[in-house]
């Protein structure tokens, strides 16, 4: 006997997003710094896997809206640095003290945020990644287009740049 | 010496996110209906454009060859107006067109 797989309907998307919406908008916020703006990214993220409902497996949805998710913290970081370049923002949010800040103090938090921003985009996603997906290095290598074992060594030297700066023992 | 997870702890997202995304997707599907309900007039439009009968532009050659008496042209003059007529035999495009006028002054207007 054969079972249908399950369609990517409304109510799995849901139930989708309940599940991943706290890491994934942890890991968005580590770009954007801003809650209201790393939950919208999510949002989109989301809103763009449902225009894709037709092509979506099951196996592979997670990958999927983690790779649409880090595909628009890039895209959004961009798009900041660009309006930052002319000085249309002013006032970028990574200046004031944040969610982050209630949990690591603000001062703390501001050295947090400036040693992940100092971070390559490359060691920065598979750092992310990897600590806020619970994924394994097999899936995070394959939303990131890389081999396994870049991840890891992507992941190693990004806890080594934190540690340089704040001192941080890896797990 | 701190943990990473120490220094990348999990925050709490804002408050309401299902309600939110819930929201953006039936706006998403209220709009795409909006614009699902153009389309055929659209395509309509686009239809009637392209299938509109539009006159043809020819270009009339500068020169029309005057014909005088050629029997075996399909256009004739009849007799009784030869003297006030001229017929021009106008090639165009692989058509041939007469073009037919009075050779007779403008009338004077009355007053």
């Amino acid at each position: 006997m054969t079972t249908e797989a399950r369609p990517f309907d409304r109510a799995a998307l849901e139930a989708l997003y309940v599940r991943l919406e706290r890491p994934l908008y942890n890991a968005a916020f580590r770009w954007t710094w801003e809650p209201e703006e790393a939950r919208e990214l999510v949002q989109e993220a989301f809103v763009r896997l449902w225009a894709k409902r037709d092509e979506v497996r099951p196996e592979t949805v997670e990958p999927l809206v983690w790779r649409i998710t880090l595909n628009l913290c890039r895209k959004r970081r961009r798009w900041h640095r660009l309006r930052t370049f002319f000085g249309i923002d002013r006032d970028r949010p990574d200046e004031r003290p944040g969610a982050d800040a209630l949990l690591l103090g603000v001062e703390r938090a501001r050295e947090v945020r400036a040693a992940v921003e100092a971070l390559p985009d490359a060691e920065r996603e598979a750092l992310l990644l990897t600590h806020f997906s619970g994924l394994s290095y097999r899936d995070a290598a394959a939303i990131l287009g890389v081999a396994e074992g870049t991840v890891g060594s992507r992941r190693n030297a990004a806890v080594r740049r934190l540690r340089g700066v704040l001192e941080v023992h890896d797990a | 010496m701190p943990e990473l997870d120490d220094i990348l702890p999990s925050l709490t997202p804002p408050p309401g996110g299902l309600h939110a995304l819930r929201e953006r997707l039936d706006h998403r599907r209220r709009r795409a209906v909006w614009w699902v309900g153009l389309v055929p007039l659209g395509a309509a439009a686009l239809a009637l454009a392209l299938l509109w009968p539009r006159a043809e532009v020819l270009s009339l050659p500068e020169d029309p060859v005057l014909l005088t008496a050629v029997p075996s042209e399909p256009v004739t003059v009849p007799a009784e107006v030869a003297a006030s007529v001229a017929v021009a035999r106008v090639p165009v495009e692989g058509l041939v067109w007469y073009r037919v006028g009075s050779t007779l002054p403008p009338a004077e207007p009355s007053r």
